[in-house]
């Protein structure tokens, strides 16, 4: 794993823990330091009597430390690597004392069971769900469609009305619509026709806006009235986006995994309601070339066990929720030779296995970026993955050869002939101009339809990527 | 979207505001597939409220998948271009119509391209100097921000574009670290400062821009720059472009304009400056009688001198051998002409002289002092201790610090250092120090460090001294740092001291930064004294970085490990 400030700054929780990691970089304050291949190790003299003992597993990274924060990574953490980033030459022990030894090996037995396990649930055979499991499913199913057989009388109504009868007072009338849904077991309905609710009146172009929104909200009824004639991948999709998510070992049955070398295009970390982030990780295959979203959350301070870092790349065999436009994964397992050979997978073929061996032996060399692609191929790319499933929100978006540039209230882009606008801060607007010099960049982001979001760029000169700070 | 002209929208837009059941809804016609299925809900909907909202759905969905941004033609580069999309293919059921020909003329041909110019120095490359360096553009004071800049810039290095906002930032918020920044900007730095308006000052080509465009469009701060620097090269032009000026300034403006004229002040000069003593600025009045004062040639000068000389009393050959001195009195009376050269009657209700000391002060005030030399044949601290014994002792020490100020001599600041007046002026000698070059100052520290007095407080008092002498990036000599360094360790030994911590922690930081770099190491050495106040403790902490960072940039080629 390359240590740098920025990539190690980007792990951190929330800025005020990566203030916090800064100001304990003396190395007067880290009585004892050490690092070896597998793990980075130190204690941290805190302001108890008995110092902390941090410890940092490099495959991953993840991070422990014996402090009382409730935040993960603690600064603790981020202070060892970043010390580690700065000066090497500090970590003076080689051998890990036992607690660090410890660890690391309860660490690789709980990660190899772990592995096994999920690789157990995705080859054996999909169980028949039990007739209760059956029911249920059906019995939640019926409830969603009564919400959204309600649903669909309340936006006839809207239009049979109009718009233009709209006040401010609407808003709480279709956010009590938008509570019926949610009670309806249909969040995510419910959740869309709250956005709309919001954007009522907002605007100029509210009207269209809203009879946007309307239209998607009736397309979904009808899907939901339908459903039984739509195949299983779109029925999956639907219910995902009425908010019923599917259960990770479901997934894991369900699909075969993919090993391929994944390169991480991009991260970016959000948060919801609630105290809850989000963070979504985009990964490139290099040698299928596709594309997969790990979407996860994380609950009022504590952090993300897995740290992706952009730029790096990973082999790893991934499992793709069922889908028409299959996009978003999760992690079996990671490493590439052993998992080929420790277990039969499902679906590779020797010629994939063959290739993955000659992957792995290359993996300590730098990945070869993935192929550029031309505008037309992304945006086709996008249009087909619409058509498959219209209600992914974010597209992932890679642009070679695109230069940002600066407008009167903004940054956009320029790439293969148009101008896209760009969603960021003006300090990240800044690093990436910065970066560019005028020159092209090749740029990932993320696309909601109106504008993108960037979350890595390198060019001749260097890398950047979206982070907390 | 589709480049048609109006918008599929629009078509609806109409019945959905008023309502379906008011309006009738007419499907927007659209050509291929797309427009076939629009057709098919018009003929198909069980009413025309469903065929809206189902137009509406299929409308979003297309729009979603074929929405692209703007087009805009790309500015021609010398970079290889972009690979040139091909031929779309035919579009499936779920893609529109139309999607944008990607190759759009521009009108009027191609903008020129925005390029940065290729960097003539090499970037910083060392990681661990490029994160103290990240440090100090934010955190550090400014001093240390300066000198870390400057070593960067002797070192012949630029700094590396990671870095480059977060200083272009720091130099919009600070004036004094613009030029060390400027230095070690690079290309790409000055080229990014040409896109955000905030960071018009790193331009860079805004020094290119002609004299007379900076002159004229610049702020007072930015003229007086200008004027001082012109009047270096050339005085008399910079006269000329002052006198052009006058009229349309205002009297602050004026006022400090003609104070730039003290650089290179000559006998020509002197008719500006006595026309501009009738100036209605008060401001500007006593600015132009200060510089006056600096000519002693000139006739208003020589009137002054007159009116002085008649106040003193030259010892008779006989008497001063039995070692009487020269006698001083005030005048007894006001004369009529005293008001034409800025000589006030009346004393102002602040003042604490009396009348005639106030009368004496005046008139003294306008003589230079190399005159009070030649004609009393004293030296300056000579002088000094004949006014100490004189009656007027308060009158003639204030005028002579007013000359003093505005043309500051070694020789008379170190008089007055050695001599102090007393309260008889009613300054600090700090304000006096400050007058000299600090390599002057220093064996005046040295000696207030080495007094008798507590330790600690000669110790604070000097330490903040030198802090405010000291200018960004320079350092004090290697004795000074020295002494300075074992006077704070018998500080630090000291257990009394815990009181004044707070003191300590004010100066501290900053004077780390000021130590000449061979100490470093002993000030590295102070956190291990044993039994220091926690606070002191923190005070020293908040001094390790600064330290560190000032060890690691002694070579920024190939730093030493930190």
């Amino acid at each position: 794993m390359e240590l740098s400030a920025e990539s190690v700054l980007a792990l951190a929780p929330d800025a005020a823990s990566a203030k916090a990691a800064n100001g304990l970089l003396k190395p007067g304050g880290w009585p004892t330091l050490g690092a070896n291949d597998a793990a980075v190790w130190g204690e941290c003299q805190g302001s108890g009597s008995k110092p902390y003992q941090t410890q940092v597993d490099l495959a991953g990274p993840t991070f422990k430390c014996s402090c009382p924060s409730r935040k993960f990574p603690c600064k603790h953490g981020l202070a060892l690597l970043l010390l580690r980033a700065k000066d090497a030459s500090l970590f003076t022990a080689t051998t890990p004392p036992a607690w660090v030894a410890d660890w690391l090996s309860t660490r690789t037995e709980r990660v190899q069971k772990k592995e096994e396990k999920q690789r157990e649930q995705a080859t054996s055979p999909a169980t028949e769900p039990s007739a209760a499991a059956l029911k249920s499913a059906q019995q939640r199913w019926a409830k969603m469609a009564t919400g959204a057989a309600e649903l669909q009388p309340w936006l006839l109504d809207q239009l049979a009305r109009g718009l233009g009868s709209l006040g401010p007072q609407s808003r709480s009338a279709w956010e009590t619509m938008a509570a019926r849904l949610v009670d309806a077991k249909a969040p995510g309905l419910g959740q869309r026709l709250s956005n709309a609710a919001a954007g009522l009146l907002q605007g100029a172009d509210w009207p269209e806006k809203t009879l946007r929104q309307l239209g998607l909200l009736q397309l979904a009824c009808e899907a939901v009235a339908r459903r039984d004639a739509l195949g299983e991948a779109a029925q999956t999709d639907l219910r995902i986006m009425l908010g019923w998510p599917l259960e990770k070992e479901a997934v894991l049955a369900q699909s075969p995994g993919v090993l391929d070398h994944w390169q991480i295009i991009g991260v970016v970390q959000e948060e919801r309601d609630n105290n809850v982030q989000e963070r979504r990780v985009w990964l490139q295959g290099q040698q299928t070339g596709r594309r997969a979203l790990l979407l996860e959350h994380a609950f009022a301070g504590r952090g993300f066990e897995q740290s992706w870092l952009p730029f790096s790349s990973h082999a790893a065999t991934l499992a793709f929720y069922p889908s028409a436009a299959p996009l978003r994964a999760i992690v079996v397992s990671s490493g590439g030779a052993d998992s080929a050979s420790a277990a039969p997978m499902p679906s590779p073929t020797s010629v994939s296995a063959t290739l993955t061996t000659a992957a792995v032996s290359a993996a300590s060399a730098t990945p070869a970026a993935p192929a550029d692609t031309s505008p037309a191929q992304e945006w086709r790319t996008l249009a087909q993955r619409v058509a498959d499933n219209p209600w992914i929100p974010l597209h992932p978006l890679r642009c070679h050869a695109a230069t940002p540039c600066r407008e009167a209230d903004g940054f956009s882009l320029l790439w293969g002939g148009q101008s896209l606008p760009l969603t960021l801060s003006d300090a990240e607007g800044w690093a990436l101009l910065a970066l560019s010099g005028g020159q092209p960049l090749s740029l990932m982001g993320e696309w909601n339809g109106e504008t993108l979001r960037p979350l890595s760029a390198s060019g001749a000169d260097g890398v950047w990527n979206w982070s907390l700070l | 979207m589709s480049e048609s002209s109006a918008s599929p929208w629009q078509t609806l837009l109409p019945a959905a505001m008023v309502g379906t059941d008011k309006m009738a809804f007419s499907s927007p016609t659209l050509s291929g597939p797309v427009g076939a299925l629009l057709a098919q809900i018009q003929a198909q909907a069980a009413s025309p409220t469903l065929a809206l909202l189902q137009t509406a759905g299929v409308l979003a969905v297309c729009e979603r998948a074929a929405r692209q941004g703007t087009a805009r033609a790309a500015p021609a580069t010398n970079v290889a271009a972009a690979p040139a999309p091909g031929t779309t293919p035919a579009a499936n059921t779920a893609a529109p119509g139309n999607v944008p020909a990607p190759n759009i003329a521009a009108p009027g041909g191609t903008p020129a391209a925005n390029i940065a110019a290729p960097e003539t120095a090499p970037a910083l490359t060392s990681k661990s100097l490029q994160i103290s360096l990240r440090w100090a553009l934010t955190d550090a004071p400014l001093r240390l921000q300066t000198e870390l800049l400057q070593r960067l810039s002797a070192a012949g290095l630029r700094l590396p574009h990671s870095l480059l906002t977060l200083a272009l930032e720091a130099g919009q918020r600070s004036v004094a670290l613009r030029p060390a920044l400027l230095a070690v900007l690079g290309e790409r730095g000055r080229w990014l400062a040409r896109q955000n308006t905030a960071w018009r000052y790193a331009e860079g080509a805004a020094a290119d821009a002609p004299l007379e465009t900076r002159w004229s469009d610049g702020s007072l701060a930015q003229r007086v720059e200008l004027l001082r620097s012109e009047r270096q090269r050339d005085p008399a032009s910079a006269r000329e472009r002052f006198k052009a000026a006058l009229p349309d300034l205002p009297a602050k403006d004026r006022a400090e304009l003609a104070a730039v004229l003290i650089e290179g002040l000559s006998m020509d000069d002197e008719a500006l400056l006595t026309a501009l003593c009738k100036d209605r600025g008060g401001d500007v009045r006593q600015a132009v009688r200060a510089l006056l004062v600096q000519l002693p040639g000139s006739a208003t000068t020589q009137r002054a001198i007159a009116r002085l000389q008649v106040c003193l009393e030259k010892p008779s050959t006989l008497k001063s051998l039995l070692g009487a001195t020269w006698k001083i009195d005030a005048p007894q009376a006001a004369a009529d002409d005293w008001k034409a050269d800025g000589l006030e009657v009346q004393i102002p209700k602040y003042e604490r002289l009396g009348e005639r000391a106030w009368w004496l002060y005046q008139l003294a005030r306008q003589v230079p002092l190399t005159w009070w030399e030649s004609h009393t044949g004293m030296t300056p601290a000579a002088l000094l201790q004949w006014a100490r014994k004189s009656d007027w002792t308060e009158a003639l020490a204030r005028a002579w610090l007013d000359v003093l100020r505005t043309a500051p001599n070694i020789a008379w600041c170190q008089a007055f250092l050695d001599h102090w007046p007393g309260k008889a002026a009613h300054e600090n000698p700090a304000a006096v120090l400050a007058l000299l070059p600090p390599a002057q100052r220093e064996p005046y520290w040295m000696q207030a460090l080495q007094s008798k007095e507590s330790a600690h407080a000669s110790f604070i008092q000097v330490a903040g001294q030198i802090v405010q002498a000291c200018p960004a990036g320079a350092h004090i000599s290697l004795p000074l740092s020295e002494l300075l360094i074992a006077t704070l360790q018998n500080c630090l030994r000291d257990t009394a001291v815990v009181r004044h911590a707070y003191e300590f922690s004010a100066y501290l930081p900053e004077l780390c930064c000021v130590l000449h770099p061979g100490v470093l190491p002993a000030w590295q050495a102070l956190s291990h004294i044993e039994n220091i106040s926690s606070s002191l403790t923190n005070t020293l902490d908040r001094c390790i970085q600064p330290v560190a960072a000032r060890l690691a940039f002694a070579n920024p080629i190939n730093p030493l490990a930190s």
